[in-house]
């Protein structure tokens, strides 16, 4: 009882510093507003890239060729007429002008056909279409090489439609004895001919359009973002405090006043526990108000989301306490160590706007984790259960530097 | 002069002596820097989420369908409920989600046509277009299976072959082409994927120099407070000598900070001819003094030391956020930050072969600031406060 | 017979290969201010540190008021307070709300801590500034609320470790008054000081320390007494003759 009371004191004496430190507060709060509102408008229009997909053909083949064919069938003649998501396809009639334009960035990329193309299709020895892309043309690459994954799946299941034509043909031929009445068949075929018709697709695709793409309000993500960083940086220098006290005495005099040591940390962690609670209300409640955010299908996963993340930063600034010796270690680590997570995990950006490969590294950092999280459900829709992995990871986070600080405590000299 | 640079040498030895600030100084960049190397993993490749509302549950081709989405290296296939898919789509969570109808399978098991809807927002989004294209290609493929049947099936009517070898042979000749396509695509690649060094190196190494320098700003509001900087005074220093003497400090600091990472950098990449080296200690000279001119207009301006560190921090973050190093960042705005022209002075260097010469715009404003910056905190300076 | 309140019995306390207090053994009585001294490094702060519980002895024990602080460590914290050598304060709260806090730690309600905060500060000559920043406290100012503090929770035993360090003498006279006061309400005051006349001036009795050890122990009086007439020869004669004149640290 007597313990709680000291970590309780300890925590409002915390609080009571805090507040007096006009520098601390500004940062604390009001900075942060400054970084919303320009990656507000920074990032305004994310998400929101709707434009249709054009796609770029080019054939090396003479005129009367299968890539002519090919072209001509899938070439859009009339854009109005494109349903919603079909891309544009556009054909280039030139294959070294489609490079340059590629080179010069006037287009993406292209696919061409190359001059045997047809030959090779017929002969049986085959093809290579060619995907020519910008290095940093990511999704155009894609498309174009769905596109031709799909051309060469269709020639080639002509393909095989002939030969295992011709192939049950010559087994029934060679199994009847009867090859010269069956031969005139094979003939067509091989010609290209006599196959039956290819009936009318099995599988075909509706369309439904259900609205237009709406720009995601940035608001949903960039707030998260900088509530994440802010409240981590705040309680990573909660270390200094502590250090502070080791150095002004002020930690020996409550240590000779019956003041347990745990309860010094228990107070510190509370202190700094209740500092991101407030700030945590004061950016859920502008952010609701004046940049009308939307915490998605579970709000009460956002705040539980929002407390573990409060939990595991205190822990955090309680662990770097035991590490540190100075106070200039202290603030310098805090500092360093929090402006390195934050564009890692995701703070200073949206996490999904980014490569797989930075996503990955932001596994990394207690923030990235927090970030998914509050992306899952403020932005993609997610429910409870969706942010529950991100949770977990949070307090195994909490708990890992808990640990640590409790080991350093016990084994540091008085 | 020779004083102002003894108080320097004294910054520079407690920096290489001071075992914790030289490891995170050093190490935290170094460990950032091997992170984004090792995760980026040279070109950059489409990964997509196809999100799928399957209505059709115990459907053998519906199972088929998401089983072969499954295979594609480039997609996730999300599984939602309709009721979920809806309201996701309603809400602008999702702007594509794929549906397979109640009665999928068993309308192509007797040969009728089914169909997968698409409900989308608009065209779908970037992603959702190229994801619809990914899953059209294997709704594809799975129809060339069905149409092949019937077609050599067709073809071979009234010859007395048996299903079953149609179907059999069929089969081996769809597989066949599975391992080995008739037709093959390539890819060609115009143009170089941004190198991971190049792209980051500079912006990781100017963002953990300008931490350091603006951090020391703190330390001396700390002397300012504890009274060593008026201590100094009565050793004859001028107050001119003391705020050279600090201003070379920071700088000194800071330029071997860069230096030793840059030698680190040449040892594993082998980014650098001695010509490019050179340059790039020039780069860091002028940056770090730009750094260090604002670090002391911090210290002149700030009245304790947390004063210092936040503003050093807030400084800091501005510089790096709109300097580029992690994210491009539109040209008008990143002309603020002088990260913007550092890195791209170390790009022209290292990347691009450039020389010196090329670079009189980015050392012009890199100089230009550190100018700037030592006569304001020149005239703001005070070696105690209320002082001289 | 004045009860003994602090008895200290054979204290060793070593810091690596260095023995910083050896075999120290000592009896402060009831109401008595006990003074230490000794030269720098003597082992006078790790003593008063291991009699406030902040450090725990090698070998030895110390009762205070009866408890032991080896075996109930906690009860002898609710007898003492502790005055440090270093200000032990918060400079950006108020004099009121530092010593509010401190009074809470030691464990008095918010009524209580604010009437002993306003009673102490005005034993200090402080009240009028009790809202004031310390931070704004001139040195005298503050080494006085770094006194007062320690009187929070009424404490029977103070531990003064060199409480007038660089404060003009008008505070420091003020201190010296506060300190008789206290010793003549009942408190029992272990004070240590570099200042001999003021050792001279308050301690009933003094203990010399040098390299660990008690190297003398009486009242003034009788210690200058050794060395010569006591009305001729100062506290500081006996001091400088028994530890000698060369630097210690």
């Amino acid at each position: 009882m007597k313990s709680l009371k000291h970590i309780w004191f300890y925590a409002l004496k915390d609080l009571k510093l805090f507040s007096t430190d006009r520098m601390a507060l500004l940062f604390a709060i009001l900075f942060p507003f400054l970084f919303i509102v320009l990656f507000n408008f920074l990032l305004s229009g994310t998400g929101s890239e709707d434009s249709r997909l054009e796609l770029h053909l080019v054939t090396r083949e003479a005129e009367g060729s299968i890539s002519h064919q090919i072209i001509r069938v899938m070439e859009t003649k009339d854009e109005s007429q494109l349903k919603p998501g079909e891309p544009k396809i556009v054909w280039d009639k030139d294959y070294d002008g489609a490079r340059q334009a590629v080179e010069d960035k006037e287009i993406d990329g292209f696919l061409a056909f190359p001059t045997d193309f047809t030959e090779g299709v017929l002969m049986g020895y085959g093809a290579q279409l060619e995907v020519v892309a910008d290095a940093e043309a990511v999704n155009t690459k894609a498309a174009l090489n769905g596109l031709a994954q799909a051309i060469a799946s269709r020639v080639g299941s002509q393909q095989v439609a002939t030969n295992a034509t011709i192939g049950l043909l010559v087994e029934q031929g060679l199994a009847t004895g009867e090859m010269a009445n069956i031969w005139p068949a094979m003939q067509q075929l091989f010609s290209g001919q006599a196959i039956a018709p290819t009936e009318e697709s099995l599988i075909g695709f509706e369309m439904e359009k259900v609205g237009e793409v709406e720009a995601e309000n940035p608001g949903n993500f960039v707030i998260s973002g900088y509530l994440v960083m802010f409240v981590f940086f705040t309680a990573a220098l909660s270390a200094e405090r502590i250090v502070r006290e080791r150095q002004n005495h002020t930690l020996e005099r409550m240590l000779a006043s019956s003041v347990r040591r745990e309860s010094i940390l228990g107070g510190t962690f509370l202190g700094t526990a209740v500092k991101g609670l407030i700030q945590i209300a004061i950016f859920w409640t502008i952010g609701i108000l004046v940049f009308n955010i939307d915490l998605g299908l579970s709000p009460a996963a956002v705040i539980l989301l929002s407390i573990l993340m409060i939990i595991m930063s205190s822990a955090f600034g309680v662990m770097l306490a035991t590490m540190v010796k100075t106070e200039r270690s202290a603030g310098s680590i805090g500092v360093l160590t929090s402006l390195a997570l934050a564009p890692l995990g995701g703070c200073w950006w949206p996490l999904f706007i980014l490569p797989k490969w930075m996503q990955f590294i932001a596994k990394i950092t207690p923030h990235g984790w927090a970030n998914t999280g509050f992306n899952k459900l403020m932005v993609f829709g997610g429910d409870f259960s969706a942010a529950v992995p991100e949770m977990l990871a949070l307090i195994g986070f909490a708990v890992v530097f808990g640990i640590i600080a409790i080991w350093r405590f016990r084994t540091s000299a008085a | 002069m020779s004083r102002a640079l003894i108080v320097a040498l004294r910054e520079v030895r407690t920096y290489l002596q001071d075992k914790a600030d030289l490891a995170f100084s050093l190490l935290l960049p170094i460990a950032i820097f091997a992170l984004m190397y090792g995760a980026f993993g040279g070109e950059s490749l489409f990964h997509g989420t196809a999100h799928v509302a399957n209505e059709d549950h115990g459907g053998t081709y519906s199972a088929l369908f998401l089983e072969r989405l499954g295979e594609l290296d480039n997609l996730d296939v999300e599984l939602l409920s309709p009721s979920e898919a809806d309201s996701k789509l309603d809400r602008s969570n999702l702007l594509m989600v794929v549906y397979i109808p109640k009665g999928f399978s068993d309308k192509l098991a007797s040969g009728e046509p089914a169909q997968l809807v698409f409900k989308q927002r608009g065209n779908g989004g970037q992603e959702g277009q190229i994801v619809a294209s990914l899953v059209r290609g294997v709704a594809e493929e799975m129809n060339q299976e069905f149409q092949v049947y019937s077609q050599v099936s067709n073809t071979l009517v009234g010859r007395d072959i048996p299903q079953e070898s149609i179907e059999i042979t069929t089969q081996k000749f769809l597989d066949r082409e599975r391992e080995n396509p008739i037709v093959r695509v390539r890819e060609e690649t115009v143009g170089s994927s941004p190198d991971p060094v190049n792209q980051f190196l500079p912006g990781i190494v100017t963002m953990f120099v300008l931490f350091a320098v603006t951090l020391s700003a703190r330390a001396i509001v700390e002397e300012r407070r504890k009274g060593t900087l008026e201590r100094l005074l009565t050793t004859r220093l001028s107050v001119g000598q003391l705020f050279m003497g600090k201003f070379l400090a920071s700088v000194s600091r800071g330029f071997v900070q860069t230096l030793i990472l840059l030698v680190l950098a040449y040892m594993v990449f082998q980014l650098f001819t001695p010509l490019s080296f050179g340059a790039s200690l020039v780069i860091a000279l002028i940056f770090t003094a730009a750094g260090s001119a604002v670090g002391l207009v911090i210290a002149s301006i700030a009245r304790s030391e947390d004063g210092a560190t936040w503003i050093a921090v807030f400084f800091t973050m501005v510089m790096v956020m709109l300097g580029g190093t992690f994210v491009e960042v539109p040209a008008t705005i990143s002309k603020v930050s002088i990260n913007t022209y550092a890195n791209n002075a170390f790009n022209t260097i290292i990347a691009q072969g450039g020389s010196l010469a090329d670079l009189g715009l980015e050392l012009g404003v890199l100089a230009g600031v550190a100018v700037v910056g030592l006569v304001l905190s020149r005239i703001f300076f005070r070696v105690m406060p209320g002082g001289k | 017979m004045a009860e003994a309140y602090l008895i200290a019995q054979e204290l060793h306390k070593s810091f690596n290969e260095h023995k910083a207090v050896n075999g120290v053994s000592f009896t402060i009585y009831k109401s008595e201010i006990f003074g230490l001294l000794g030269p720098n490094g003597a082992g006078k702060t790790t003593t008063i540190r291991m009699l406030s519980t902040v450090l725990e002895p090698d070998r030895g024990d110390v009762t205070v008021g009866g408890h032991s602080i080896r075996h109930n460590a906690d009860a002898v914290r609710n007898l003492i307070g502790v005055c440090p050598q270093e200000l032990a304060l918060y400079e950006d709260l108020s004099a009121l709300d530092n010593m509010v806090f401190f009074g809470r730690m030691a464990g008095l309600n918010g009524k209580e801590a604010r009437a002993q905060t306003m009673a102490h500060l005005g034993l200090m000559g402080l009240a009028e500034r009790a809202k004031g920043k310390i931070s704004k406290f001139s040195g005298g100012m503050k080494r006085r609320i770094n006194l007062a503090i320690a009187l929070m929770g009424h404490p029977e035993l103070l531990f003064l470790d060199e409480p007038t360090v660089g404060i003009d003498p008008q505070s420091r006279n003020n201190i010296y008054e506060s300190i008789e006061g206290l010793r003549d309400k009942g408190m029992t005051i272990l004070y240590t000081t570099h200042y001999m006349e003021e050792a001279n001036r308050l301690c009933d009795r003094v203990a010399i320390m040098d390299g660990g050890r008690i190297i003398a122990m009486d009242t003034p009086h009788e210690l200058k007494s050794q060395i010569g007439p006591p009305e001729q020869v100062t506290l500081e004669d006996v001091f400088l003759k028994l530890t000698g004149r060369s630097l210690r640290d």
